[in-house]
């Protein structure tokens, strides 16, 4: 029997609407029970809070920390590792290394140190999610969990075309069973198909090669099988031409697709992921501006979206990885350095590209901007989510940054 | 037989009379420590209840057929239905000359123990050592890797898998460039070329060729709609299938990947030959690739173990990446053992190196050429090692072989080999994928779930449990003599 008492703290629960009351919590075997519960003659580990904020742990809705990629990410990049070295402490705590793509204690290690207990590895392909959940499991202190990526699978884009919403919510329901994952993910939805047999991508309305329909029709089809199954987190959605100018036009239909969806169940409809890389605005890189007021405008008036930022970080070198396999093609022409892409089985396709973000270049200042634009516009901030698609636009390490940028002006003046 | 090689003189083998190598001469020669292993020493098996197991998963090469029918009756595997004949026979041998109790070695002589002093001598040794080498990892399950690799940590020693001495180029070159990967499913569905590079899978992959070659795919026909082109030093039975035949010269395949890259790119070719290959066929090759829908290249260690080291895969990566410009294009590596992948990916997980990773300084450090087993070996650099689930003796060079004759050696492993006349302790372990189960990845990273389908001999661990155990034991005596 373990039981703390976390005294004098000034607390916030979101869920019960307390706002910095100072008061204790107690907890007795894992779980918060009234502190008149504890029983003194059992030895209570006491924990003096007073001048400290006690809240619950932070959740990271999208971070890249397990699976095939993030692990070849690591190979592919040694220099990643050299200077970020930290030995191991005799015999419980293990060596750390790497920043962008560190190794699986330096990833729980950090999250736990900034108060995060649960956090979400955003895409792993159904055939390797074995390999996500050994890496999930050794990752120590935090709770994991991962989402399964399910838009270029042949099978599932089959049953769309069969239009048989019974058996396709029943197939999703497998593999979500089999895998052992939390939610859906789409990746620039049936653009790795095109990859596979084309080597393109797709916007929202362009027809899929093969099959005749569209992503959108993937997103309707999918989001409708997570309203019969009644998912907790029903979509996550990596909207197509991601990282094209413009797109913030492709990102804003998506999200109006939430509205047309036939809603069965509880929650928000749709979850769209690092915004800030589909909010550009402009036809080319030399006029780009940023979407982030259109998509906050959308989010305000749309209640059944929530997004996550993906917030670029001024002068980090971070390691994109992704399973838009078609744009990281266009990233190693634009970096002209190491690529790395690997087509997975009948599942979807994935691309890493190492990447820098400079403060003097252009389009970075953009999406820094991007990011920021959309938080502080959103009325309502439950619906927004702070991150930065670990390690693509930054490293989680980074979320004390973004932080201060959002509720600070002065922070903001500095970068 | 006769063998014809480029530019080299005609080779004969022929029938000789003398007699055959003992194996005691073997050990002799190569200075082990015990010249007498024990052997013959099977687990006796009993008929029973006949049993069908089926989508066993074969613990033999990366290919990892994963559809095997093991048919046994009590402990006695009778019939593997899907293997080929590696496969059936490690099942249906699965008895034959295991180790059934853990073993110290007393000067010559290798004397029967209890688990718990073997344990205990091994943890002696490992933290008496300086800085131990643990190898091996690639024929065992990744939950083993990832607790070798957790003792190596421990100890601040250097912990290695074969891919030292294989694929390891293939990561080297992934850290220079990159790379672009398939799965097989994508072969079978979409290729309609494929390339082996160095690679003759009728000898090493057994099954691949039936697998992913053979058989229909959704968007393309069987055999008759993929071209084959086997490129290689010598004209293997491979190359008697493929719709084209290129020989090469012995480890001049970096200058032919080069002319393709040259060849691609609209440049002159000014040599009429390079490496062995006429110019014509040079631009006759490039044009095949850069004019298929889907290519694949499936390479061995005729591209990663020649004297340009690993410039050769990194060359072959860029003419890959290069060939993307014009139309769909990827490579396999073609894999040696079952989970040699998966020893890669743990250590990469865990330490953020795929081999040679080496914790003298308390973190993960990778340096080939240093911190790789043979050269810690060779320079006489590790003072002890422990082996899991591997035989090195009977693949690394003489004086590799014959540091483990200096050195204290712990082995772990379900059979008798070589290693075990180098040891100084053994300690049994059940075989993954027949007595314990686990995972492994074959060579397109995928993972398997190998199955357990019978129980280890009596009082004999699998070798996570071993690790474990030995691990805890490590931790106790090091605190000790703190």
């Amino acid at each position: 029997m373990t039981q703390i008492l976390i005294k004098n703290g000034y607390v916030f629960d979101p869920l019960n609407g307390i706002k910095g009351e100072v008061t204790d919590i107690a907890i007795k075997d894992g779980k918060i029970v009234d502190p008149r519960e504890l029983n003194p003659e059992e030895g209570i580990t006491v924990i003096n809070a007073s001048g400290k904020v006690v809240m619950p742990g932070g959740i990271d809705i999208h971070s890249h920390i397990a699976g095939p990629k993030i692990n070849i990410g690591r190979m592919m990049r040694p220099e990643d590792h050299y200077t970020t070295n930290k030995p191991g402490v005799f015999p419980y705590i293990r060596a750390e290394t790497g920043l962008s793509t560190p190794n699986v204690f330096r990833i729980g290690y950090e999250y736990a140190i900034m108060g995060y207990t649960l956090v979400a590895e955003p895409a792993t392909p159904p055939v390797m999610t074995r390999h996500t959940h050994h890496e999930l499991n050794a990752i120590p202190i935090i709770d994991k969990m991962a989402y399964v990526v399910v838009d270029s699978n042949w099978m599932l884009l089959d049953l769309i075309t069969n239009n048989d919403p019974k058996l396709l919510a029943a197939y999703l329901s497998w593999i979500l069973k089999a895998t052992k994952s939390y939610a859906l993910k789409l990746v620039d939805p049936g653009s790795d198909f095109a990859w596979l047999l084309q080597g393109r991508g797709l916007d929202i309305s362009d027809e899929l090669p093969v099959y005749n329909f569209t992503p959108a029709d993937i997103i309707k089809s999918i989001a409708e099988a997570a309203q019969v199954l009644n998912l907790p987190h029903k979509l996550h959605v990596h909207c197509n031409r991601l990282g094209f100018p413009g797109n913030y036009a492709t990102t804003l239909r998506t999200m109006e697709l939430a509205l047309n969806i036939h809603r069965v169940s509880e929650g928000l409809a749709l979850h769209v992921t690092h915004v800030q890389f589909t909010g550009y605005k402009g036809d080319s890189w030399s006029t780009l501006e940023s979407g982030g007021e259109e998509i906050a405008k959308e989010l305000n008036s749309n209640p059944y979206v929530s997004l996550d930022l993906g917030q670029a970080i001024p002068d980090r070198a971070v390691t994109t990885m992704t399973a838009d396999a078609t744009f990281q093609f266009v990233l190693y022409h634009i970096m002209k350095n190491k690529w790395y892409s690997s087509d997975i089985e009948s599942d979807g396709a994935s691309g890493i590209v190492p990447y820098k973000y400079k403060k003097k270049n252009y389009v970075n200042t953009v999406q820094w901007v991007i990011g920021l634009e959309v938080a502080l516009l959103a009325r309502d901030i439950s619906r927004v989510f702070i991150a930065t698609d670990h390690p693509n636009a930054g490293l989680f390490t980074d979320y004390p940054l973004i932080f201060a940028w959002l509720m600070s002006k002065k922070a903001r003046k500095i970068p | 037989m006769e063998f014809h090689h480029l530019g080299t003189k005609k080779i004969f083998v022929d029938t000789t009379t003398e007699p055959v190598t003992s194996l005691e001469e073997i050990l002799r020669i190569l200075s082990a420590k015990v010249l007498q292993i024990p052997h013959g020493t099977d687990i006796p098996l009993k008929s029973g209840e006949k049993r069908i197991i089926e989508n066993v998963a074969c613990p033999i090469c990366a290919e990892l057929c994963d559809y095997l029918k093991i048919e046994i009756t009590g402990n006695r595997i009778v019939r593997n239905i899907g293997g080929c004949a590696k496969s059936v026979s490690k099942f249906l041998n699965y008895h034959k000359d295991r180790i059934l109790k853990p073993y110290i070695r007393i000067n010559d002589k290798l004397v029967e123990v209890s688990l718990e002093e073997a344990l205990d001598k091994a943890a002696d040794i490992l933290v008496n050592a300086k800085y131990p080498l643990i190898y091996g990892l690639s024929i065992t399950s990744v939950k083993t890797d990832e607790y070798a690799i957790q003792l190596a940590e421990l100890l601040r020693g250097a912990v290695d898998n074969p891919s030292t001495f294989c694929h390891g180029p293939t990561s080297l070159a992934v850290q220079e460039v990159g790379g672009v990967f398939t799965t097989f499913s994508d072969v079978i569905n979409l290729a309609d070329l494929v390339i082996f590079w160095g690679s003759d899978p009728i000898n090493s992959h057994v099954n691949h060729l039936s697998r992913n070659i053979v058989p229909k795919g959704r968007f393309i026909g069987g055999r008759k709609d993929r071209k084959i082109v086997v490129i290689d030093i010598r004209r293997t039975e491979l190359a008697n299938m493929a719709d084209l035949f290129i020989q090469v010269k012995p480890g001049r395949d970096v200058e032919l990947i080069t002319a393709l890259r040259m060849a691609l790119h609209d440049l002159d070719i000014e040599v009429d030959n390079v490496a062995g290959v006429p110019r014509d066929m040079v631009y006759k090759l490039a044009d095949m690739m850069a004019s298929a829908k889907y290519g694949v290249i499936m390479y061995g260690l005729g591209i990663t173990e020649n004297g340009v080291k690993h410039r050769s895969v990194e060359e072959l990566m860029k003419l890959v990446q290069d060939l993307n410009e014009y139309t769909k294009f990827a490579v396999m590596p073609m894999r040696g053992h079952y989970n040699v992948v998966g020893s890669n990916e743990a250590s990469l997980w865990l330490t953020g190196y795929p081999y040679a990773v080496d914790f003298a300084r308390g973190f993960s450090r990778m340096y080939v050429g240093v911190t790789t087993a043979m050269d810690l070996l060779i320079n006489g650099d590790v003072d002890a090692a422990l082996i899991v689930g591997h035989d090195p003796v009977a693949s690394f060079p003489r004086k590799a072989v014959q540091h483990l004759s200096r050195i204290p050696v712990i082995v772990i492993d379900p059979k008798w080999s070589l290693t075990t006349a180098f040891a100084d302790v053994i300690i049994p372990s059940g075989m993954t994928g027949i007595e314990c189960e686990g995972s492994a990845y074959r060579m397109d990273k995928i993972p398997i779930r190998m199955k357990k389908i019978l129980d280890p001999p009596p009082g004999v661990l699998c070798d996570y449990e071993i690790l474990k155990l030995l691990i805890d034991r490590v931790i106790n005596k090091k605190v000790g003599k703190a």
